[in-house]
């Protein structure tokens, strides 16, 4: 795993518009201009966005980024403070886990962040969708690692996972009750358990669908 | 340099690349050359009729396709007009007519493709382009249909130059009304105002004089046909942003008609001054058009607060754009059998009205992609303006970083 900041110099090497600004709670803040440079769809983007990096030093892919141009207006995927939603915590967590580089976080979330915001504005979709908001959009993420398309069997198998009893061992039957070995069955999953920080989230994760669940039974009644 | 100066080179930037995009007084000889051997061919089988071009080339839009489409075609299509009654002949009767006197002549021989409505003839590359001609079949329209037409119109002069040509309808071949020279001449009544007045008509036409020594002895001489005005610059614009907007192919089913552009351009360019020059007056159709869209949600209202736009029409159900030469046309016919067109049309419409602003005061970059976009990245280059304006070439997204964006309520 990269040191932060050979991270972060690499990152400055890499978007050269942009410099350290401050320090604050152990985190540094980087700012100035990101350089996009995409197409997808015949849709070109090259454009420089005014943004704020306040890096996070556990988990790079977690860091927070504000467009600070004032160039994006209201849009569903910005919160007030101008902080951008870039994907679902799940996804930041498992491209970290992959590998911890501020430069890939760069280039496969801010830069792409901005393409897919030229590209909403210009056409009224997202070029390969979005995800719900909330709750939804973390089941969602969920579905597409495991496949599993129920949210009740999708909360049983997360269940599982975050289990601390349950050692987890390719040769055990699979959580999502297949009846395959773990191995054959979810081999990525066997794979994502191996780094503490995408298991912190799971549980977080299936924390949030028990309190959903719990909040719809008690409305039934 | 201060920001005017600015404005004007990038202004003078990218009329320098329409031109280089319109047709040249070459191509535009070589065209005529090529259909007038079509008239004398069929002269010379029995076939007295009279050829002219319709569409963009008649109005003066033309533009040459992108080269980054290999298989994209600069397509001249005329309509051919037989001497003939309709009661004389049947759609298909004629269409075997003209079909056999150019098969029968040898000159064409593998040239020839038939398709059911038009007869294409597909010549040698012109400067690099793949030329083809679209022969269109036709007859001088009944007078009874000419006088229903000039009973639905506020033009019936317009209407005396109507035509029904080949087309099919229910698998069959048959007859469809048309009526190009009429569009044609409305065309030039409207752009007649801004060749009078703009300086930069005078400028064009001292261009292609310059361009052409060997052949004008003076500009006088050059035909009005190539000679471009404010607004046929607009249409060319439009139309060129329109392909690149169009090009995503998940919205390329939708686009707009090259016919409602220039018929949209036209009508709004009446009610600009004569004076504007080319950019004041894109800016002017595109804010005119825009103010269209809120149609869509409230036609009562719409109508009520701008008794004067009438351009586009909607009263709730049906859309309708009339062809200022055929009444019994309605341009926008698409827009009923699917809303997607009407969506993509304002959608479009604010993009360009989003991209034609970046020639103002926008990062050097993007007015350069924007330029990139509508013309080709080769194109630019051969200008250098990639280096002018610092573009480099755009980096395609692969399949497994496609990631979606995402928002959390709590932490709103």
């Amino acid at each position: 795993m990269k040191m932060l900041d050979t991270n972060i110099r690499d990152l400055l090497n890499y978007q050269k518009g942009l410099s350290i600004s401050g320090e604050r709670d152990g985190r540094i803040s980087l700012a100035g201009k990101i350089f996009v440079n995409m197409i997808y769809d015949n849709f070109p983007v090259q454009r420089y966005y005014d943004v704020k990096i306040i890096v996070n030093p556990e988990n790079v892919y977690l860091s927070d980024v504000f467009e600070t141009g004032g160039y994006i207006g209201e849009y569903c995927h910005k919160y007030k403070d101008n902080r951008l939603c870039l994907a679902t915590n799940i996804d930041l967590v498992i491209s970290n886990s992959e590998n911890n580089s501020l430069v890939n976080f760069c280039r496969e979330y801010i830069e792409q962040y901005f393409f897919i915001y030229e590209y909403y504005t210009t056409y009224g979709f997202f070029p390969y969708g979005d995800r719900a908001h909330d709750l939804e959009g973390v089941k969602s993420s969920y579905k597409e690692i495991t496949g599993i398309k129920d949210d009740l069997d999708l909360t049983r198998f997360l269940l599982q996972i975050c289990r601390k009893e349950y050692h987890y061992r390719g040769h055990l039957p699979c959580p999502c009750g297949s009846g395959e070995r773990t191995r054959k069955c979810h081999p990525k999953i066997l794979k994502l358990m191996t780094d503490e920080l995408v298991y912190k989230q799971i549980c977080i994760d299936f924390l949030g669908m028990v309190k959903e669940f719990d909040e719809h039974k008690r409305k039934a009644k | 340099m201060t920001d005017k100066f600015k404005l004007i080179e990038r202004q003078e930037d990218l009329v320098k690349l329409l031109e280089d995009a319109d047709i040249t007084y070459s191509m535009y000889k070589n065209a005529v050359e090529k259909y007038t051997a079509v008239v004398d061919l069929l002269s010379s089988n029995g076939i007295d009729s009279h050829i002219y071009p319709q569409g963009s080339f008649a109005i003066g839009t033309v533009v040459k396709p992108l080269r980054r489409n290999k298989d994209a075609d600069y397509d001249l299509d005329v309509i051919c007009e037989v001497s003939c009654s309709k009661a004389e002949t049947t759609a298909p009767q004629l269409y075997k007519k003209i079909k056999d006197a150019l098969e029968s002549s040898g000159r064409y021989d593998k040239k020839l493709h038939f398709f059911e409505e038009c007869i294409r003839i597909e010549y040698a590359d012109v400067g690099g382009y793949k030329f083809s001609m679209d022969i269109v079949p036709s007859v001088p329209e009944e007078i009874r249909e000419i006088l229903k037409m000039k009973s639905f119109t506020q033009r019936p002069d317009l209407c005396d130059t109507a035509i029904a040509i080949t087309e099919l309808d229910n698998d069959s071949l048959g007859w469809g009304k048309s009526n190009p020279k009429g569009y044609e001449k409305w065309f030039s009544e409207v752009n007649e105002r801004f060749h009078n007045y703009d300086f930069g008509v005078n400028t064009n036409r001292q261009q292609i004089f310059q361009n052409n020594l060997t052949v004008f002895s003076s500009a006088d001489e050059i035909p009005l046909q190539i000679v471009r005005t404010p607004l046929q610059r607009v249409v060319q614009l439009l139309k060129l942003h329109k392909a690149s907007y169009f090009s995503n192919p998940n919205v390329k089913d939708f686009s707009v008609k090259s016919v409602i552009i220039a018929t949209l351009a036209a009508h709004s360019a009446q009610k600009a001054p004569a004076h504007y020059n080319t950019f004041e007056l894109l800016d002017f159709v595109l804010k005119d058009l825009q103010k269209y869209s809120t149609l869509k949600d409230n036609p009562t209202l719409f109508k009520a607060l701008n008794p004067d736009k009438g351009i586009i029409e909607f009263d709730g159900t049906e859309w309708k754009i009339e062809n200022p030469s055929n009444p019994m046309d309605n341009l926008a016919n698409s827009w009923n059998e699917d809303n997607e067109y009407v969506k993509y049309f304002f959608m479009w419409v604010n993009s360009a009205i989003k991209d034609f602003d970046t020639i103002i005061g926008d990062q050097d970059l993007v007015y350069g992609s924007v330029l990139s976009k509508m013309f080709g990245e080769g194109k630019v280059k051969d200008f250098g303006y990639d280096r002018k304006y610092k573009l480099v070439s755009p980096k395609p997204i692969e399949s497994n970083v496609q990631h979606k964006p995402w928002l959390d309520y709590e932490n709103a």
